[in-house]
C-alpha cells in the first residue's frame, strides 16, 4: 500500500497473457480473462477488501426489501461511457435483458434463472433500478456484482433492431479498437493478435473514481498484454526483465526468481508462501455400487471412511508432494477462508493405530499375505484413480497407498485421463449413476464464491453433479439430506455470524462422516518488477485477498515508479 | 500430364473423405468433449452447460455433428472455435498459420542456402577436415531434439542479458517496445524474433539434407558419363551444377512437395518454446480442450495441400528428370 503523496501518474504496465483473447463483445465472450471484462467498470455492488463485505460501487446506493429479494439502487449521476455519454438505469435493464436471452447464449445467462423462475428488474427512474430474485439467498448479492452494464445505445439499439443474431454480430476482434464504447478504467487501443494488446486509460472513469486524495483512477496510462502461450516462455520473459508481474506455481520458478534477485541480476519483489489458492485436492469412495455389494458396503460406512481419513498423512503431502508450500484441508471450505474453517475438524488426523482399530472394529482381521480381510474373507483391496495430467494428485495417491499398505489396506493406483475420469465419476445416464465403475478417485474443485464458501448445491445436494461420493438422487444416510438442509438455510441468512455459525454445522457434518476426504491446498506466491508500486497491505495479502479472486493487487491502485 | 492430373485429383476424393473419417473417429474416440473441462467448476451451473451443449450441437448424434461439419467444410465454412467464443475458425487459424509460415520459410531459406554448399564441398573434397567436421556437427544436429536447444538457447540469451544487458529477443514475435513502427522496423523486428527459432529449425534440415546431397553427389560423380565429361575436358563448373547436381537433388526435389503441409501443420515443439504464435501451441490447445472443429478443419487443410504437395512433386520431378513422363 502506498502513501497518497509517493503516487506518481503515468506509465505501462507490462502483463503476460496465455492465450489470444476472443472477442471485444462482452455477451460472447466466454474465454477467462476476457477483453470485455479488462474494460469493464464493474457492478453496482463490489467487495471491500478490508472488511470482505459487499458495498455500493457503482451504485450510491443500495437497499434491500423486508423479504431479502428485492435490491434497489440508485446509481452515481457521474457514471460516464468511455464516449461521453452517461449510464443510466437504461443500459443496465437492456444488458439484463439480453444476458437473459438464451438466445444470446451469454455466459452470465444461468445467473438470471433460478429452476424456472426469472430474475426481474425495473427501471425507477433515470438513475435507479431494482432487481428481484425469485428467492431470497445470499449469492445474490455476487449475482448482482457480477451483471455489469453495456451501453444500451449500442447493444440494447442493436437488440431492440435485429434480436440476439444483432448482438452477436458485434464487436468481435475485427472492429477497430476505437469504435469501442466501455465503463471501466481502460480501453483497447491496438490488438495484434498472437502478439500483444495495448489498453489505453478511459478518461470519463477517474470522473466518479477517484483515491482518498482526490486523484481521478487509475493511476497508470496504459496497460500492455503480451501474449505469451507458453508458461516457461513467460517465466524466461520475467526474468530477462520485459514484463512486470509473474506469478509462479511451483518451487522451481520461484527458485529461480530468487536465485536471479540474489545474484543482483534482477530488480523484482517477491511475496512468497503467500496463502492457498482458491482450490482444493479430495479424495472420496463410490457409494454407488450396486455390481459390487462388499465393496458398496464398506464405502457406505461412516468407520471405513474415518479410518481411511486417518491413513492420509497431509504432513508429509505437503512436505514430499508441494515442496513445503500447502495447506492442509478438512472440509468443503477451502483452506483460503480460514475465518471460516470451523472448530475441531481435524477429527481424524494421521493415525494409522487408530485406524487399525477402526478396521478391527469393522470384522477385518490381517490374512496370510499381511492384507487385511473381512469376516467372509474379502481382501481389503480397491483402486485409486486420478487424471493423469496431473502429477500432484498423483503424487498424492501414492502417498495414500503407501501408507495404507503399511497397515494392510491394499490400494492400488491407476491414472486415467481428465475427461475419462470425469466420465466415470458423473456419468449422464441415470442407471449408470447408480452403478459407477470406480472404487475411489482424487479430483480437485476450484474456484466457487466467498460469500459462503461452505460450497454450492450441486455439491452438497444428494445426485448433485459435483457431488462425488454419492451420484443418487436418493440420500442414503441421514446426514447427507441434514447438510443439505443447513445449507439451504445458510443460502437464506444475509448476516454474516449467522451464515458462519451454519457452516460450522455443515462442516462438523462432513469432519465426522467423511463423504470427501478434503486433502490439501496449495500456496500462492507472487513476483513483481520493484517499478510496480501499490500492492495490498501484508496483513491483508494474507490469506484470502491474495487468493485467486484478486490477486495481491488491485491494478487500479496500482503505479509505476520508473527510476 | 493432363489425364495423371486427374487421375491423382480423383484419388483425393476418397483419401480426404477417409482421411477426414478417420480423425473424427480418433477425436470422438478420446473420453469426454469440450465441455467436461468445466465440470470442476462450481459456478458453472448444469443449466449453462446445457446451454452450451445445444449451443454447440454437442446434443447431437455424432453421426450427424460430422455430416453437418463435412457439409460445411465442403461448402468452405470451417466451422466455429467451442473454446474461442465461437470465433470461425478460419479467422482463428489464419494468423498463427502466417506466423508459421514465416518460421518455416526463414528457415528453408536457411537451410537450403547452408546445406546445398557444404554437400558441394564435402561432395567435391571428402574426408577433409570440413567435411569430417561437417559430419560431427551433423549427427548432434541429427541427434538432439529442437527443442532442447531451443532450452538451451533461451537459457544462453537470459544470461547474456542479465549480465550484459544485451537484448536479443527471447521469445515472441515482435518487442513491445516499438510503439506504431514502420513497416520495415516491423521486418527487422519480427526478422529478429525469428532468427533463433529458425536457426534452430534449420539445424536438423541442414544436417540431413547435406548429408543426402552429398552422398547422392559423390555417386552421381562417380558415374561412368561423369568421368567421360570430365575427360573429354568438360569445364568444372558445367560438370558440377548443369550434370552432377541436377542429378543428385532429385531426392530433395521429390520432398519439396512435403513443405506444402509443413507451412500449416506449424513449426513444432518451437514454436511453444519460444512463445512463436504459430499454429502448433494453438494446435495443441484445441486437443486439450477438445475443440473439435479446430482440430478437424486443421487436419482436412492440410491433408487437401499434402496431397496437392505430393501432385506438385511430381511435376517438379518430370521437370527436372527427363526419364520421367506421365503419359
Amino acid at each position: 500500500m502506498s502513501k497518497t503523496g509517493d503516487v506518481k501518474m503515468g506509465g505501462t504496465l507490462r502483463l503476460v497473457q496465455l492465450k489470444d483473447f476472443d472477442t471485444y463483445n462482452p455477451f460472447t465472450s466466454e474465454g477467462r480473462p476476457s477483453l470485455p471484462e479488462l474494460q469493464d467498470a464493474g457492478g453496482l455492488i463490489t467487495v471491500d477488501p478490508n472488511s470482505g463485505d459487499y458495498e455500493p460501487y457503482m451504485a450510491d446506493k443500495m437497499t434491500i426489501s423486508k423479504d431479502g429479494k428485492t435490491f434497489t439502487f440508485t446509481l452515481r449521476p457521474e457514471l460516464k461511457w468511455s464516449d461521453g455519454q452517461a449510464i443510466t438505469a437504461d443500459d443496465y435493464l437492456s444488458t439484463f435483458a439480453i444476458y437473459a436471452d438464451e438466445k444470446v447464449g451469454a455466459s452470465l445467462y444461468s445467473y438470471l434463472y433460478e429452476g424456472d423462475k426469472k430474475v426481474t428488474w425495473k427501471k425507477l427512474g433515470n438513475l435507479s433500478l431494482s432487481i428481484t430474485f425469485p428467492a431470497k439467498t445470499v449469492q445474490n448479492l455476487e449475482t448482482i456484482s457480477y451483471l455489469t452494464p453495456q451501453p444500451d445505445h449500442v447493444f440494447g439499439a442493436a437488440y431492440r433492431a435485429k434480436g440476439a443474431d444483432g448482438v452477436k454480430a458485434l464487436w468481435d476482434l475485427k472492429m477497430d479498437p476505437k469504435d469501442l464504447v466501455v465503463s471501466g478504467p481502460w480501453k483497447v487501443d491496438k490488438y495484434v493478435l498472437g502478439e500483444r494488446v495495448t489498453l489505453s486509460k478511459n478518461k470519463y472513469f477517474g470522473d466518479w473514481n477517484k483515491d482518498s486524495a482526490g486523484r481521478a483512477l487509475p493511476y497508470i496510462s496504459n496497460l500492455q498484454y503480451n501474449i505469451v502461450p507458453d508458461i516457461n516462455a513467460s517465466l524466461a520473459q520475467f526474468l530477462a526483465g520485459n514484463t512486470d508481474l509473474f506469478q509462479p506455481t511451483n518451487r522451481d520458478q520461484l527458485s529461480q526468481i530468487a536465485d536471479a534477485k540474489k545474484a543482483g541480476k534482477l530488480n523484482v519483489e517477491i511475496a512468497a508462501n503467500i496463502g492457498p489458492v482458491a482450490s482444493v485436492d479430495m479424495l472420496y469412495f463410490n457409494w454407488n455400487k450396486s455390481s459390487d455389494p462388499v465393496k458398496q458396503g464398506w464405502f457406505r460406512d461412516k468407520r471405513f471412511r474415518q479410518a481411511m481419513s486417518m491413513l492420509v498423512n497431509k504432513d508429509a503431502m505437503i512436505d514430499q508432494v508441494l515442496g513445503g508450500f500447502g495447506f492442509a484441508a478438512w472440509t468443503s471450505v477451502y483452506p483460503l477462508y480460514s475465518d471460516w474453517i470451523a472448530p475441531n475438524v481435524d477429527k481424524y488426523k494421521f493415525n494409522p493405530a487408530g485406524a487399525t482399530k477402526l478396521l478391527t472394529a469393522m470384522g477385518f482381521k490381517k490374512g496370510s499375505d499381511g492384507i487385511l480381510q473381512d469376516s467372509k474373507g474379502h481382501k481389503l483391496s480397491f483402486t485409486l484413480i486420478t487424471n493423469s495430467e496431473n502429477n500432484r494428485r498423483q503424487q498424492l495417491a501414492r502417498l495414500f497407498a503407501d501408507e495404507a499398505k503399511k497397515v494392510g489396506v491394499d490400494v492400488k493406483t491407476n491414472f486415467i485421463p481428465f475427461n475419462q475420469l470425469l466420465d466415470t465419476i458423473g456419468p449422464e445416464d441415470d442407471k449408470a449413476k447408480l452403478d459407477r465403475k470406480f472404487d475411489s478417485a482424487i479430483s480437485g474443485i476450484g474456484g466457487g464464491g466467498f460469500i459462503n464458501p461452505v460450497g454450492v448445491a450441486s455439491m452438497l445436494q444428494c445426485g448433485g453433479d459435483l457431488n462425488n461420493y454419492n451420484s443418487s438422487k436418493k440420500c442414503i444416510a441421514p446426514w447427507e439430506s441434514q447438510m443439505y438442509n443447513l445449507y439451504l438455510q445458510s443460502r437464506k441468512e444475509f448476516d454474516i455470524t449467522k451464515r458462519k455459525a451454519i457452516a460450522n454445522k455443515i462442516q462438523a457434518l462432513q469432519a465426522e462422516n467423511l463423504g470427501n476426504l478434503y486433502l490439501v491446498s496449495q500456496s500462492s506466491h507472487y513476483a513483481w518488477d520493484s517499478r510496480v508500486k501499490g500492492e495490498y497491505p501484508k496483513k491483508i495479502a494474507t490469506p484470502l485477498w491474495a487468493s485467486s479472486y484478486f490477486g495481491l493487487r488491485n491494478v487500479l491502485l496500482s503505479w509505476i515508479d520508473e527510476k | 500430364m493432363i489425364p495423371f492430373l486427374i487421375r491423382r485429383f480423383l484419388q483425393l476424393i476418397p483419401t480426404f473423405v477417409l482421411a477426414c473419417v478417420l480423425v473424427y473417429v480418433l477425436i470422438q474416440a478420446a473420453p469426454g468433449d469440450f465441455l467436461s473441462q468445466f465440470r470442476e467448476n462450481p459456478r458453472v451451473t448444469p443449466e449453462a452447460l446445457e446451454l452450451l451443449k445445444r449451443k454447440f450441437g454437442l446434443d447431437r448424434s455424432y453421426l450427424e455433428q460430422f455430416w453437418i461439419w463435412f457439409t460445411n467444410f465442403i461448402r468452405g465454412d470451417l466451422g466455429i472455435s467451442f473454446s474461442h467464443s465461437s470465433r470461425p475458425v478460419w479467422d482463428l487459424i489464419a494468423p498463427p498459420m502466417w506466423n508459421s509460415m514465416i518460421l518455416v520459410i526463414f528457415s528453408l531459406i536457411l537451410s537450403y542456402a547452408i546445406a546445398i554448399p557444404v554437400a558441394i564441398y564435402g561432395a567435391t573434397r571428402p574426408y577433409s577436415t570440413f567435411d569430417r567436421l561437417f559430419s560431427v556437427f551433423s549427427y548432434f544436429g541429427l541427434g538432439i531434439p529442437s527443442f532442447f536447444f531451443g532450452l538451451l538457447a533461451i537459457y544462453m540469451l537470459l544470461t547474456l542479458k542479465q549480465n550484459t544487458g544485451w537484448d536479443v529477443p527471447i521469445t515472441g514475435k515482435s518487442s513491445s517496445n516499438s510503439i506504431n513502427p514502420t513497416p520495415w522496423q516491423y521486418f527487422g523486428d519480427v526478422f529478429m524474433h525469428a532468427l533463433v527459432p529458425s536457426v534452430i529449425l534449420a539445424l536438423r534440415s541442414i544436417s540431413s539434407e547435406s548429408r543426402v546431397l552429398r552422398a547422392q553427389l559423390m555417386e552421381v560423380m562417380g558415374q561412368d558419363y561423369m568421368r567421360t565429361a570430365k575427360a573429354k575436358g568438360l569445364e568444372y563448373q558445367k560438370l558440377m551444377y548443369k550434370h552432377a547436381f541436377r542429378n543428385a537433388v532429385l531426392p530433395i526435389v521429390a520432398g519439396l512437395g512435403g513443405l506444402l503441409p509443413a507451412f500449416l501443420s506449424g513449426s513444432g515443439f518451437i514454436e511453444v518454446v519460444f512463445a512463436w504464435p504459430g499454429l502448433t501451441p494453438l494446435l495443441l490447445q484445441a486437443v486439450q480442450e477438445q475443440d473439435i472443429y479446430v482440430l478437424m478443419s486443421t487436419t482436412a487443410l492440410t491433408t487437401i495441400l499434402y496431397i496437392v504437395g505430393n501432385m506438385l512433386s511430381d511435376i517438379l520431378l518430370a521437370a527436372v528428370d527427363p526419364r520421367i513422363r506421365y503419359s
